[in-house]
């Protein structure tokens, strides 16, 4: 009997490759996956598709440290393994971080992310204008109902840098709104504008599935 | 070497709408990286420059194989560049960036030599937009001073190099993968022993392909038509005499998003043996080489492992005429079982054989089939020497409907030399006998499916051909005939689309050119010309305008009939079909029409 695999791995997109769309990035990774001779499931019908299921797009131009992805293999394949091949055909700049095998079946990742965690870094110019900022967003903003946490964490070295940790809900319930990226990234470079601050950097750091009330990240709970 | 910054780099990318046309570091790619260089100057940077957006670019199969075989050499470098989208190239302009390569990101100017590939007439602009943006004098004159770049140009589009001539150092006529080294070797020496640009091109020029602009000069009478081109050598065309000693490209650089064909190229064959009249490539490539299929089963599996693409386009002028077809792709299907690979063969001339070869690639869902009559009657086909029978064709259909096929895409050209009513009138009939033999052999419940797609476009006579004396229709006379055959359509199951017969007659000035032409392309440029070949772009007044401003006749180059004696501008490069073949081809093309129903 022929033995499956099902691999949930882990990815980023930093650097040159954030450019790329989210079907851009799949038709490479699909590409990567033929080179790399993994012999992936492929759907029944018409026109035939690897099994690779992705999770929610992130936007054009936003790097990111975590992207995942599942795969389906028509072999026996240890996560490590699937990992050490695919990395050959990859650049670093979009390559995969970490992988794990599948043993008991999980909820797909579409539906199964409820979180994104995004880092920011600004400079400031004025003390206080991170906790003004943090302030803006948590209580006037129209960000807010979608904001899951926000954390202000000055550098140790440069207290003239600081760093705001946001957690945003993917999924929209009576309690919350979805966190839209790019509209809040505007309003934010504009409210750091209004405080003499500038924004020097920002990514996407983790995606999290909800259990037993704690946020995990996709690979912790497989 | 100045090179663009990843943060000047992020800054441009702003608002642009597909930023990974411009990100490079794909898989694949195979230049030197510059920070591992310890003596630049001891390299020679060669700039690939396509002249139209990167993931038309990077289909081309030309650019993979000069990519290839230039980075094969230690001492030489390719990086590639192609045409900005309008929303890069306004955040270039506005930033006052220059143009930069994908590779290393080093600006245009900067290089030893910038080389364009020209695929088409409609791409002159873009060139000379490239050029702009790198910040260089258009024409080579006002470049002599400067050592670097070297700017040159080839590609099936500069086989007639006139139109584009004042703006290149050199043009490289013919196959481009052999000559490129010679050159390169040259331009080495030139960089390490700081020769003069004049010595460079002296001594490339003894080179077959190479084609320096400024050893030409050329007289003309008052009517415009030229007297004497000096000095009288020719320019013999680059040929590769063996295919099989250059493989075909087995680990081309993997675009990073999605291009206009999304598959490995397999090229089979270069040149054909057909020799239809109208046809510039089937005389510009001859000779007709063919590859071993032995070597090209291992070379495209070895390909299809290091690309990961899921299809396979056998490439040549005439697939049809390749006499292992039939073995190349069974072997290569057979080999390939367990993937799920498709093929697909962008030129096969169908009949009841090859039908047999449509099925093995097509086996699971039929895509369609095409045929390209060119013209409505025999006689007609007999005139441009396109060796199609009707009935023959119609057989094959009728066979193909039985198989299973429901879509047929057929090729037209109107405005052909000796054409009558009759051939327009013969378009339509050939169309209303496949939608009445779909009637009699596909059953009712399929008939819906039936699709006919019909292409019909206007001919331009082209230089190298038998009817490069020919004239062209005018675009009132051509939008006439249009109308005729859409208004005698059937309704049903076909759909007919016609190419801008305004923009044919710009081809046709840019195709048949002199030297003067390029005073318009450039006006042209100037006025906005750019992407010409994308109909949302061409403007037909701009390049009126243009040839107004440069004082050229447009009509004298589209719609006159040259006489056969006359010295046409191209006349200097050898292809090597001589011009009495040409003459010999034309003579008989008239003297069937003579033959039948009194054609003038």
């Amino acid at each position: 009997m022929m033995e499956d695999t099902k691999i949930r791995f882990k990815f980023n997109k930093i650097r040159e490759f954030k450019y790329l769309s989210h079907l851009e990035t799949v038709r490479l990774i699909k590409m990567a996956i033929t080179r790399a001779k993994i012999n992936v499931k492929f759907s029944e019908g018409f026109r035939p598709n690897p099994k690779i299921n992705f999770s929610f797009p992130v936007p054009v131009g936003l790097a990111s440290l975590a992207e995942y992805s599942d795969i389906d293999i028509c072999e026996k394949l240890d996560a490590e393994d699937f990992k050490n091949s695919i990395n050959l055909q990859l650049k670093e700049q979009m390559s995969v971080l970490e992988a794990k095998n599948i043993v008991n079946k999980v909820p797909s990742l579409m539906g199964d992310i409820e979180f994104c965690s995004y880092s920011f870094k600004i400079k400031i110019e004025k003390k206080n204008s991170g906790e003004k900022i943090n302030n803006d967003i948590i209580t006037t903003s129209e960000f807010a109902g979608s904001i899951y946490s926000l954390d202000l964490i000055y550098d140790e070295i440069d207290s003239n840098i600081v760093n705001l940790n946001l957690i945003g809900y993917t999924k929209f319930s009576e309690n919350n709104k979805i966190f839209k990226f790019n509209d809040f990234l505007k309003y934010f470079k504009y409210l750091s504008n209004n405080n003499d601050a500038v924004v020097e950097d920002y990514f996407k750091k983790e995606a999290y599935v909800l259990r037993g009330g704690m946020l995990k990240t996709p690979l912790e709970i497989v | 070497m100045k090179t663009l910054n990843f943060s000047d780099f992020e800054k441009l990318l702003e608002g642009v709408l597909k930023p990974g046309r411009y990100i490079g570091n794909e898989f694949g790619i195979k230049s030197k990286s510059i920070e591992n260089i310890k003596d630049l100057d001891s390299k020679v940077f060669f700039a690939l420059a396509f002249p139209d957006v990167y993931e038309v670019g990077m289909s081309n199969l030309g650019i993979q194989i000069l990519y290839e075989t230039i980075n094969n050499h230690d001492d030489f470098s390719a990086e590639r560049v192609f045409s900005p989208w309008i929303d890069l190239e306004a955040n270039l302009r506005k930033n006052s960036t220059r143009l930069f390569s994908l590779e290393n990101k080093i600006f245009l100017d900067e290089f030893d030599i910038i080389g364009f590939s020209l695929q088409h007439e409609m791409q002159y602009t873009n060139v000379l937009n490239m050029l702009d943006l790198a910040g260089l004098n258009l024409r080579f004159r006002d470049r002599l001073n400067m050592r670097k770049p070297i700017v040159c140009a080839g590609g099936p589009a500069a086989i007639n190099p006139l139109p584009m001539a004042p703006f290149m150092d050199f043009f490289v006529i013919g196959d481009g993968e052999e000559v490129v080294i010679k050159i390169l070797e040259v331009l080495k020496q030139f960089k390490l022993e700081n020769r003069r640009k004049e010595w460079f091109l002296s001594k490339i020029n003894k080179f077959d392909g190479v084609y320096v602009p400024s050893d030409y000069k050329f007289y003309y009478y008052d009517n415009g038509t030229v007297k004497k081109i000096e000095p009288d050598l020719k320019v013999k065309k680059a040929t590769v005499k063996d295919l099989d000693n250059y493989r075909i490209v087995t680990s081309p650089v993997i675009a990073n998003i999605k291009p206009v064909h999304d598959r490995f190229v397999c090229e089979i064959m270069r040149g054909c043996f057909r020799g239809c009249r109208f046809c510039q490539a089937g005389f510009t490539y001859r000779p007709v080489r063919t590859r071993k299929a032995e070597n090209l089963i291992s070379d495209c599996m070895e390909g299809i492992d290091n690309s990961g693409f899921d299809e396979i386009s056998f490439l040549s002028l005439s697939s049809a005429d390749y006499k292992e077809l039939g073995f190349l792709i069974k072997s290569f299907l057979d080999l390939n079982k367990n993937k799920k690979i498709s093929v697909s063969l962008p030129s096969l001339r169908l009949d009841s054989f090859t039908l047999s070869i449509a099925e093995m690639i097509q086996s699971g869902r039929k895509t369609g089939l095409t045929f390209a009559p060119e013209a409505g009657t025999q006689i007609m086909r007999d005139i441009i020497n396109k060796n199609i029978d009707e009935n023959e064709m119609l057989e094959c259909i009728s066979i193909a409907f039985e198989k299973g096929w429901e879509k047929v895409k057929l090729y037209f050209m109107i405005g052909l030399p000796f054409e009558n009513e009759k051939d327009i009138e013969g378009i339509t009939e050939i169309v209303q006998k496949i939608t009445a033999l779909a009637r009699n052999v596909l059953p009712k419940s399929k008939l819906g499916r039936l699709n006919i797609n019909l292409s019909i476009n206007a001919f331009c006579p082209k230089p190298f051909t038998p009817f490069q004396w020919a004239p062209q229709d005018s675009i009132e006379i051509l939008e006439g005939k249009f109308a005729r055959i859409r208004n005698n359509l059937p309704k049903r199951f076909v759909k007919v689309s016609w190419s801008d017969p305004k923009k044919s007659r710009i081809e046709c000035v840019l195709a048949r050119g002199n030297i003067k032409v390029a005073d318009a392309v450039e006006e042209a440029f100037k006025n906005g010309a750019k992407f010409d070949n994308w109909s949302e772009f061409f403007n037909y007044k701009t390049w009126v305008d243009a040839f107004d401003k440069a004082k050229i006749d447009i009509n004298f180059f589209t719609g006159r009939e040259a006489g056969i004696d006359e010295i046409m501008p191209w006349d200097f490069i050898d292809i090597p079909v001589t011009k009495e073949i040409l003459i010999k081809e034309h003579k008989k093309a008239k003297s069937i029409a003579l033959k039948n129903d009194g054609r003038h």
